[in-house]
């Protein structure tokens, strides 16, 4: 079971989206990370075959996914974003809908349906109309149609959008339980959706995928470049701005601890501290300039 | 495949616009029916005017009075007779100069009120109508028409054809050799002798079909999102992706649509010919077009014109339902699919023709422009394709049969390769 994307580029007009994307996915948890804008949404609906590459190819098991067709379209699930849904039709009517669409038959689609349902936590919900739904029990149902045909390839588009603190726990849960022996590819903005599920992190920067590795792996990129440093509480607000700061902690006595980023102190005191996975985004994301330096620089690294 | 035709029948007719208009055209149609047979007039033999069902009781009763073959003998002698019963009283040679309001006033200084009523049949303008000038009243026709002329009505009625092609549609449109042809032939194989009779529900029918474009725009309203709604609502993603979703659900969308706007057609025109016959009467199915207009040079009973008014309303249906789904699967926007499919059923019917006989062939190829019993039976309008005439049943038949062959599987092409941007 293996998902290739060879070179996979995306235009619109003159706008590069996904720019000569080259990765391998096997069974695991991918986390997929970016700002707004990196391309994460375009990459995905091209590997789910919805959105046709204007170069480069993804295959499956080395077959180009164009040339499988339902029969990649049958392996494969997809949650993506903003995922629109039929306001007349019960939660039930939903996913059997998407089982006749995936090929289950009737009886199998009831029990399935019923049983993701329940997984999700709208047992009970079934017969609700779907436009009752808040915008979180649509997600769930959602994730719970992406998973209806058990498959092998599961692409998840922001996900935990709409999800309350709670349930985006108990979504994390729920994706670890389905992912077993599947290709599980999660896009989120959020780093503390992907840092304790993800075998792997695939990190997005304009179009281009600038860093991957496992979570551990990334945040020892982030080595020596997280401070911290003690300071007045007036000076870490001034400072705030120009620092590319990951938490400021206002401490008794009008003093603030703050966290930033940055390849050298830039703050008089600052000391040195274990990164973290969001620092690391943080180091990459940051405006302006010196980011997409280190970017490319991570990109050229690792692929060359 | 089943049960996704299903679900796309529980999409289209749960939306609540869809259902609204849905039911509200069908209590509206029934509502214009009815109006149809409340505001039946005629008067009886003394002159009261008889509303509704009591009207069409009346017209039926004078038509039965005349009921029977129209074969010539019987024709030159009721002519004859009718012409000693009005000149017995009135000048034959003064009607001719007079006007025919003054004529209209004459009748009713020399006959009783009974009398006027019954010279006022029906049955005698069907009798003098070959030599019937416009305008004229039957006093004035019957005044120019001598027994010759009766002994052979029907070498005049087939003049009618000849004077109706000489005219080329009041001179915005020249027959061709082939389309004089076409229609004479046509007029020569009307099976005589005619039968006269009552023909009032399948002439009502034909009256009434154009209503049913109102069903038309409510299956439009419900089929223009089929797909514009899944770009729309964002659903197309997840559709798109899945294993059946650019093969089986593309032709189950499109066999939901036309399954849906067949039956809901057929409540329609349940409504148009249930009203129609129930209230009118099924009688006469298989008398002559000829008895609801005597220049039609169609061979076809009442009855058989009726169905086939019907039956292309349903193609004209077909074609705008594969129309609207080939729309909506090329944008996100439902109401620009309504909006063309408005423009296209309903304001073609009131663009003028400003005498251009070609637009005007054109024009008659939308439903307001076919469903009339003129344009269809009774005006002769061809189209010559090369050596080839087609009238305007055939025209429709085969325009709206290549409409509904080339959008269905456009619209399917279109979803098929669909991108979600």
């Amino acid at each position: 079971m293996e998902l290739q994307l060879d070179r996979l580029t995306r235009k619109f007009g003159p706008k590069i989206a996904v720019d000569r994307v080259s990765a391998a996915l096997s069974a695991g948890v991918y986390g997929l990370l970016g700002a707004n804008g990196a391309g994460k949404t375009t990459l995905m609906r091209m590997i789910c075959g919805v959105l046709r590459p204007t170069g480069g190819e993804v295959s499956y098991d080395g077959v180009p996914i164009s040339h499988l067709g339902d029969a990649y379209r049958s392996l494969l699930g997809y949650l993506p974003q903003d995922f629109g849904y039929y306001p007349e039709f019960t939660a039930l009517d939903f996913m059997e809908y998407m089982a006749a669409l995936k090929g289950i038959g009737r009886h199998d689609a009831r029990a399935r349906s019923l049983r993701l349902l329940d997984q999700v936590g709208l047992a009970g919900e079934e017969r609700r109309r779907i436009r009752t739904f808040s915008g979180g029990m649509r997600q769930r149902l959602g994730i719970a149609q992406a998973v209806l045909n058990d498959p092998e390839v599961l692409v998840l588009d922001e996900p935990t959008a709409g999800l309350d603190p709670k349930e985006r726990v108990r979504f994390r849960n729920l994706i670890a339980s389905l992912a077993q022996d599947k290709i599980v590819l999660l896009s989120t903005h959020i780093v503390s959706d992907v840092e304790y599920i993800a075998d792997r992190i695939l990190v997005m920067r304009g179009g281009a995928i600038v860093l991957s590795g496992s979570p551990a792996h990334l945040v020892s990129e982030a080595e020596g470049k997280v401070w911290e440093a003690t300071l007045p509480a007036r000076e870490a607000e001034r400072l705030e701005g120009r620092l590319t700061a990951s938490n400021i902690h206002y401490l008794d006595g009008g003093a603030a601890c703050v966290r930033y980023v940055a390849d050298a102190p830039e703050l008089a005191g600052s000391v040195s501290v274990a990164p973290t996975l969001e620092d690391l985004y943080l180091y990459v994301f940051r405006e302006p300039g010196p980011a997409l330096a280190a970017g490319v620089h991570f990109k050229e690294d690792r692929h060359g | 495949m089943a049960s996704l035709v299903v679900f796309e029948l529980k999409k289209m007719l749960t939306r609540r616009v869809a259902a609204a208009v849905n039911l509200g055209v069908l209590v509206f149609m029934a509502a214009i029916m009815t109006l149809n047979v409340v505001q039946t007039q005629t008067t009886d033999a003394q002159g009261n005017i008889l509303p509704g069902p009591d009207a069409i009781a009346q017209v039926k009763e004078n038509d039965d009075a005349h009921a029977g073959t129209l074969d010539p003998g019987r024709v030159a002698s009721d002519i004859a007779s009718y012409q000693e019963r009005l000149f017995e009283r009135i000048d034959r040679e003064a009607v001719g100069g007079m006007t025919g309001a003054a004529v209209y006033d004459l009748m009713f200084e020399a006959f009783d009120t009974e009398e006027v009523y019954e010279l006022y049949n029906s049955y005698w303008s069907t009798l003098l109508a070959p030599w019937r000038i416009a305008g004229e009243e039957p006093a004035q026709t019957a005044a120019r028409v001598t027994p010759e002329m009766a002994a052979d009505w029907y070498g005049a009625v087939a003049q009618m054809t000849e004077s109706n092609l000489d005219d080329g549609q009041g001179g915005t449109w020249a027959y061709s050799d082939a389309e004089r042809s076409y229609w004479t032939d046509m007029q020569a194989s009307v099976e005589r002798p005619l039968s006269y009779g009552y023909v009032g529900g399948w002439s009502n029918i034909i009256s009434c079909v154009a209503f049913l474009v109102f069903a038309i725009l409510s299956i439009c309203v419900t089929v223009a999102p089929v797909f514009s709604f899944e770009y729309q609502s964002g659903a197309d993603a997840v559709v798109l992706s899945t294993r059946y979703g650019r093969s089986k659900l593309v032709a189950a969308k499109v066999v939901a649509a036309l399954l849906y706007a067949t039956a809901y057609f057929a409540m329609a025109a349940a409504i148009v010919v249930g009203f129609s016959l129930v209230f009118f009467g099924p009688d006469g199915f298989w008398l002559s077009i000829q008895n609801i207009s005597l220049s039609c040079p169609y061979a076809l009973s009442a009855g058989q014109a009726a169905l086939i008014s019907v039956g292309l309303m349903y193609l004209a249906c077909m074609g705008f339902t594969c129309l609207t789904l080939a729309l909506s699967s090329r944008t996100r926007s439902t109401l620009s699919v309504f909006v063309a499919d408005v423009v296209l059923a309903f304001l073609t019917g009131m663009v003028p023709s400003a005498g251009i006989g070609a637009l005007a062939h054109v024009l008659a190829l939308f439903p307001l422009g076919f469903t009339n019993f003129d344009a269809l039976f009774s005006a002769m309008n061809s189209y010559p394709v090369g050596p080839v005439v087609v009238d305007l049943v055939g025209m429709v038949v085969a325009a709206y049969i290549v409409l509904s062959v080339a959008m269905a599987p456009l619209a399917a092409a279109s979803f098929r390769r669909h991108q979600v941007l």
